[in-house]
């Protein structure tokens, strides 16, 4: 089986897999935009202008280059921050991996069956219409709590692990049943034959 | 012609700089990308983009100096 992600254990599927709304990623393309445009426009009012750049013209040259560079490395640097930060529920556990800048990484986890209640906010106009929304799973104990940022269909999310925490919680009181239930068995057969006959 | 010079001092300084930023944003897209998504495209358009813009900048640049 083809892993999904690194830490992919033996038998884990892969159920659900989040990642924030292209809508959150918006306002990074926009800064980005405007940062190519300044030279474009830059130059268009150079040439308009009829400026005679003489000397200078490499300079200028260098400027805007350096610019777009620059353009492009807060592109890569957005891209990273939005697209490598992903929830992934499994048929096993929880994970939340965070990635903040480059050099800023966190990765929390937990098993499905220490889930004890999910919880979906949606804020704003835009989360409204848009539907994305927060999910936040509560886990039992000590154990930390889950925070899905602005995941698309927050609600379908949510029932989705709810209703996966539910089969993982059944799976483990069916092995427990029968795990109660063969040594009860054995024992009673043992404690057949001990009994004298008369 | 030394202000170009001085320029292209300045660029390469802050291309070197750039050069580190990218092998890392680079490393980070090979090395957390999952199977089938955007993160191998990204880093390779990245890569070409980047070094289409240094080669065109070059050739302007030295083309208007020679």
């Amino acid at each position: 089986m083809q892993k999904m992600f690194p830490d992919q254990k033996e038998g884990e599927a892969v159920l659900v897999f989040l990642r924030r709304h292209w809508l959150t990623f918006f306002p990074s393309i926009l800064i980005i935009f405007v940062l190519f445009l300044i030279p474009l426009v830059a130059f268009l009012a150079i040439r308009l202008a009829g400026l005679a750049l003489g000397e200078f013209r490499p300079l200028v040259v260098l400027g805007f280059s350096s610019e777009i560079l620059m353009g492009l490395a807060f592109f890569v640097a957005s891209f990273i921050d939005y697209y490598l930060d992903v929830s992934i529920v499994t048929n096993q556990r929880i994970i939340d991996i965070e990635q903040k800048g480059l050099f800023n990484r966190s990765i929390a986890q937990q098993e499905l069956a220490r889930v004890q209640d999910v919880k979906t906010r949606k804020a704003g106009i835009f989360q409204t219409f848009f539907d994305y929304g927060d999910v936040f799973i509560q886990t039992a104990g000590e154990a930390p709590n889950f925070e899905f940022k602005s995941v698309p269909k927050p609600d379908e999310a949510a029932q989705k692990i709810m209703a996966l925490h539910h089969d993982v919680l059944e799976k483990g009181y069916k092995e427990l049943e029968e795990k109660l239930a063969e040594p009860s068995q054995e024992g009673a057969e043992e404690g057949l034959k001990e009994i004298p006959k008369i | 012609m030394t202000i170009t010079l001085v320029g292209l001092i300045i660029y390469f300084i802050f291309l070197f700089a750039f050069a580190i930023f990218s092998a890392f944003a680079v490393y980070h897209l090979f090395q957390f990308g999952y199977v089938g998504d955007l993160c191998r495209p990204v880093a390779i358009g990245y890569l070409v983009a980047a070094g289409a813009i240094i080669l065109f900048t070059l050739i302007l640049t030295l083309g208007s100096v020679v």
